[in-house]
């Protein structure tokens, strides 16, 4: 039955318009790689490279952010689409709990757009290692792709969701999106020092508790970025680890309003 | 053996939100449906049949009451193995074609792929969508869908197949080409449950119906009680002028010809001796039948004796004119 929702995932991916995006971004990045390849600017990316290696491959973060965008979007539909009135019988009849249901079509779609991702990420990665040879670590590249595959599968849960409680794949993705810039926000450094201008010890503790409970993907994905700058080997796993509770209690709560609902 | 389908004082309300009043759609509903049956679910828009089929599925979940499926509450998966369904208006992914519809549904049945591309195939065929299997279904017709949902809803060989409107759309040749497949698939022992606005098909198909009303159960019987209208007898022939006067305690004639006599016997065992009486009078008779009604007629009476207040099926003779002896009809 997952063997089913997984090729049905996959397949109404691959012939959906929103892979001619996903063609588009890649395209612009390649494109950017090889302009600035061209450009005779290798002695400035060397230099930078040398000094702080995370430089050579900073395009990976930003491409990710594009491809995590699109397949947040294209998640965001999935849900909506299976529980419509006009469709939400075939599925429903069939001899599949309602649990299963909706954490296999979950987990169908986290791995069909997280394969789509890390296939992209992989491709703009094999063009990056042959351009700049000399400044990036296949390790370090591979290891920075799996995080931004991680950052993600935490919001997977929670567009599904909002998937299921608003029944609109553009609400969902709204509303996910303004997390997602809250989120980023509030992990900003500037943010720390405006709370504490404010003086508002409520406020304070509030974007605190939000900080922590909403996922830190920024945090996520600059876990590499920040080890190295701060020079230490070991990596912070704290925001994995709230983002990723964060994001089994969404799911736990997906789950329990799948199960009480009319369709 | 166990009984496919069973719902024991089902109710549903649907809420209406903060402040908002709630509709109950269904009320106290009771049925059964035995195995081997074609069994009608008959009502006018808003009477709770799909809420009624919607509940039986778990597609929503029943405020009190219980169902059953197969011994089984209908949330338990295996409960459904049994279970084909085809809904209401339903909207398959366009980009989708027909097989792919049929080998998706077979895939979440738990079918292997073999089984599917073989039994896919037999029923795209029986179906008669063979030929437009590798279309997508946002090309086709609203019959040719209803069609291929037909074959979706029986891949897995269901034991209990439950169609919400399956000829909406359909055009005359495909709806007797559905009305076969059902009766074929009694041939073979299953069941169906079959929501329909079609009366004359659901006259056609099914063994026993029950109309909804309001979301209450207004009748459930079988089509030839329910239609046939009681005492009432047609007798062909040929009669003489003194068979037009019967004596009161045996019969009431109703209208009478030199072929045919409609009368109205004075109870179930005076057809006896009306039809001996006939003959003492000269008559030859060739054939008897109890006098019956449309299936269309019973529904739309019940309806609206539900809506009036007037409780029970009014005899049929009310509307039955009646004619004076000797005039024919």
């Amino acid at each position: 039955m997952f063997r089913g929702l997984l090729l049905l995932a996959f397949f109404g991916t691959v012939k959906s318009r929103l892979m001619y995006l996903y063609g588009i971004v890649l395209l612009v990045w390649v494109g950017a790689l090889f302009v600035i390849n061209n450009a005779t600017i290798e002695l400035n990316m060397a230099s930078n490279a040398s000094i702080n290696g995370v430089g050579a491959f900073s395009g990976i973060p930003s491409l990710a952010s594009a491809l995590i965008f699109l397949s947040v979007f294209g998640v965001s539909r999935k849900i909506p689409e299976m529980i419509k009135p006009t469709l939400a019988g075939f599925y429903l009849s069939k001899p599949l709990s309602r649990t299963g249901f909706l954490s296999y079509t979950i987990l169908a779609n986290t791995l069909v757009f997280s394969f789509l991702i890390l296939l992209l990420l992989g491709i703009y990665g094999a063009f990056l290692s042959q351009l700049f040879p000399f400044h990036i670590s296949g390790a370090e590249i591979i290891k920075q792709l799996f995080l931004e595959v991680i950052v993600f599968v935490i919001y997977v849960p929670l567009i599904s969701f909002l998937g299921l409680i608003t029944r609109s794949g553009s609400f969902a993705f709204l509303i996910t999106f303004a997390v997602w810039l809250v989120a980023k926000i509030l992990a900003l450094e500037e943010m720390r020092g405006f709370l504490s201008l404010l003086d508002n010890n409520l406020m304070t503790q509030i974007a605190d508790v939000a900080y922590y409970i909403l996922p830190r993907s920024s945090d996520i994905s600059s876990m590499l970025a920040t080890a190295k700058t701060v020079g230490s080997d070991s990596l912070n796993w704290s925001a994995l680890l709230t983002s990723t509770l964060s994001a089994v209690g969404v799911y736990s709560l997906a789950v329990l309003k799948f199960r009480k609902m009319d369709l | 053996m166990t009984i496919p389908l069973r719902t024991t004082s089902l109710s549903k309300t649907y809420h209406g939100g903060i402040g908002g009043k709630g509709v109950q759609a269904l009320k106290n509903v009771s049925l059964e449906v035995h195995s081997g049956e074609i069994f009608g679910l008959l009502g006018p828009n808003g009477a709770g049949k799909t809420t009624l089929v919607k509940s039986i599925l778990n597609i929503i979940q029943q405020t009190s009451g219980s169902c059953e499926l197969f011994g089984l509450p209908p949330s338990n998966p295996k409960a459904r193995q049994k279970v084909g369904y085809l809904q209401e208006n339903h909207r398959f992914r366009r980009n989708m074609t027909g097989r792919g519809l049929v080998t998706l549904s077979g895939r979440l049945s738990g079918m292997k792929d073999p089984e599917i591309r073989e039994r896919g195939e037999m029923l795209l065929e029986k179906v008669g969508m063979l030929e437009w299997a590798d279309v997508k279904i946002g090309k086709y017709s609203k019959g040719m869908a209803q069609r291929v949902g037909m074959a979706q809803a029986l891949i897995h060989n269901p034991d209990l197949l439950i169609l919400d409107e399956p000829t909406d759309g359909v055009d005359p040749v495909g709806r007797a080409e559905i009305a076969k497949i059902i009766r074929d698939l009694k041939a073979e022992g299953k069941t169906a449950l079959i929501n329909s606005h079609a009366l004359a098909e659901v006259e056609n198909i099914c063994d026993r119906v029950a109309i909804l009303n309001q979301g209450s159960v207004l009748t459930i019987g079988n089509v030839s009680d329910l239609t046939a209208i009681g005492l009432e007898y047609s007798i062909s022939g040929s009669f003489a002028e003194t068979c037009a006067q019967p004596p009161a305690e045996i019969a009431t004639i109703i209208s009478f010809s030199s072929k045919e006599i409609v009368a109205r016997v004075a109870n179930d065992d005076a057809i006896d001796s009306l039809t001996d009486w006939l003959r003492g009078q000269g008559a030859s008779i060739r054939s008897l039948t109890q006098s019956s009604r449309s299936l269309e007629t019973v529904f739309l009476e019940l309806v609206e004796n539900a809506r009036t207040g007037v409780g029970g099926i009014r005899p049929s003779a009310d509307k039955t004119q009646v004619l004076p002896a000797g005039e024919e009809r």
